[in-house]
């Protein structure tokens, strides 16, 4: 008959070492023994074989290689001290079998010094990528005009989803780095005042552990979840390009929301492209036709008004113009805002050609060509043919 | 090179510096000590470590051999002048502690 297995989250850091041999422990009380711990990560529990079960977790000395491990496990082996699994930071042992052997620690001081020793390495590790990132931050701010800085996020980070749902992920990982700073320094002072009572160091709290955890594993599913986005957007993206044939390119914008050369009263241009791509939070078309020059329609459907609201904003303040292929340039040509009978609207006029942003509630749509500026009827035409209702 | 001085040493660490005396491995000393102080005197295979680490960190005992994974230290001539020195300052705490006991009139 298939042994029953129970698996269960391992919520525990390295800090969390004595909290993570009681919970053991009353996983052996229960009659619970450990087969390992997979990733995720869960331990993975077998039932007892036997009563005298008793587990110990130490924090790494040895750095997990070599002869400095041999002997250490050695010696644990020797006092009664069988290795069950390592994680990162941390050594999981079972009492051998007939055997009660004495706590692995019996100086509360050495081992809370053994355990700030072991952190400080990564300490120093994180404070030297800390002081350098910070460096070359500074040096960015200090080097880089305000006007020519590249921001966080900007309307471009919108158009990805894989960045949208990774970006979620960077408050996260600041509120568990904080998390962790809070419970180092709880456990030092708690740790102090356990040593100079003569008494045993405390185990950390379990809940702040499967806090912490949580909000880890929750990150890690974003970031992952971020790369799957990416391919689904692109999956889900529709195009009909001129290698598909002219007609089923012009077939195609018919009923899109897009300004055509025709709407324009033009003759003779050939339509290259119509993309639909939708978003977590907004959808996105674009359109290009070519003739002596091209016209260019971006139309974003955002989730809300606020988000079409900034959006629009952030394409001002970069001061960007539209390319074929949906790409962005910055242009040395200002955006100014004018009145077209919309919410926010701006013009961008260069050498023979010039660019209209649009705002309508919660749709932003740019296009880009020889537009006639003073064509009384343009508003009318970009209302009906962008769908700006 | 300077060595660090073992300026507060505890119980354990003076049992343990007492065992290597003799050449031994980890768990001999645990054995030992147990044996000599009769169950009083309890080192912890993780608090060795860090003492067997640390006092040949600092000089005071120095790994002889090793086999079938087992490290085997001795004391070395520092190791010994610290262990007489620390004998020396435990038995003069008992010589003041029965002086101050006589003149109280008390065994």
């Amino acid at each position: 008959m298939r042994e029953k297995k129970r698996r269960k989250l391992f919520w525990f850091d390295t800090i969390d070492y004595r909290a993570a041999e009681a919970w053991l422990n009353e996983q052996a009380a229960h009659g619970w023994e450990l087969e390992g711990i997979w990733p995720g990560p869960v331990a993975v529990f077998n039932p007892a074989r036997r009563r005298d079960l008793q587990y110990a977790v130490a924090v790494d000395p040895t750095g997990g290689k070599g002869e400095r491990e041999e002997a250490y496990l050695q010696l644990m082996e020797d006092a009664g001290w069988h290795k069950v699994e390592r994680k990162p930071g941390i050594y999981i042992f079972a009492s051998v079998p007939g055997v009660n052997p004495a706590p692995l620690q019996t100086d509360p001081e050495l081992e809370q010094k053994q355990f700030y020793q072991y952190l400080r390495r990564g300490w120093i590790a994180s404070l030297v990528i800390l002081i350098i990132v910070a460096t070359l931050l500074a040096a960015y701010f200090f080097v880089v005009p305000a006007a020519e800085r590249t921001p966080l996020f900007s309307f471009e980070s919108l158009l990805e989803d894989n960045l949208v749902v990774s970006a979620l992920a960077l408050p996260l990982l600041l509120i568990y780095l904080v998390l962790s700073g809070a419970s180092h320094l709880r456990y030092w002072r708690a740790g102090k005042r356990a040593i100079a009572a003569g008494s045993e160091l405390p185990a950390t709290s379990r809940r702040a552990a499967q806090a912490r955890q949580i909000i880890a594993a929750v990150a890690a599913v974003l970031c992952v979840g971020g790369w799957i986005m990416g391919f689904v957007q692109t999956a889900r993206r529709e195009s009909v390009t001129f290698q598909d044939g002219l007609e089923a390119v012009a077939q195609a914008a018919e009923t899109a929301p897009v300004l055509r050369a025709e709407d324009l009263g033009k003759d003779g241009w050939k339509p290259l492209s119509l993309d639909r791509t939708p978003g977590i939070l907004l959808d996105r078309v674009s359109y290009s036709e070519l003739a002596d020059r091209t016209l260019i329609t971006e139309r974003f459907e955002c989730r809300a008004a606020g988000l079409a609201r900034w959006f629009a904003e952030d394409m001002v303040r970069a001061g960007v113009t539209v390319d074929v292929g949906g790409y962005y340039r910055p242009s040395i040509f200002p955006m100014e805002a004018v009145e077209l009978g919309f919410e926010q609207s701006w013009i961008c006029i260069g050498e023979g050609w010039s660019q209209i942003l649009l705002r309508e509630g919660n749709v932003v749509a740019v296009v880009n060509g020889p537009l006639d500026l003073s064509d009384p009827a343009l508003p009318d035409i970009l209302r009906e043919r962008l769908q700006l209702h | 090179m300077a060595r660090k001085k073992m300026d507060t040493m505890t119980e354990q660490m003076f049992y343990v510096l007492l065992a290597l005396r003799g050449e031994r491995h980890g768990y001999a000393v645990m054995q030992y000590i147990l044996e000599l102080t009769e169950g009083r005197v309890t080192v912890g295979a993780g608090t060795l470590y860090a003492l067997l680490d640390r006092f040949e960190r600092d000089g005071l005992i120095r790994q002889t051999r090793i086999e079938e994974k087992r490290k085997y230290y001795r004391l070395t001539g520092e190791g010994d002048r610290a262990l007489r020195d620390e004998c020396r300052r435990i038995m003069q705490q008992a010589a003041d502690m029965e002086r101050v006991l006589r003149e109280e009139g008390r065994p």
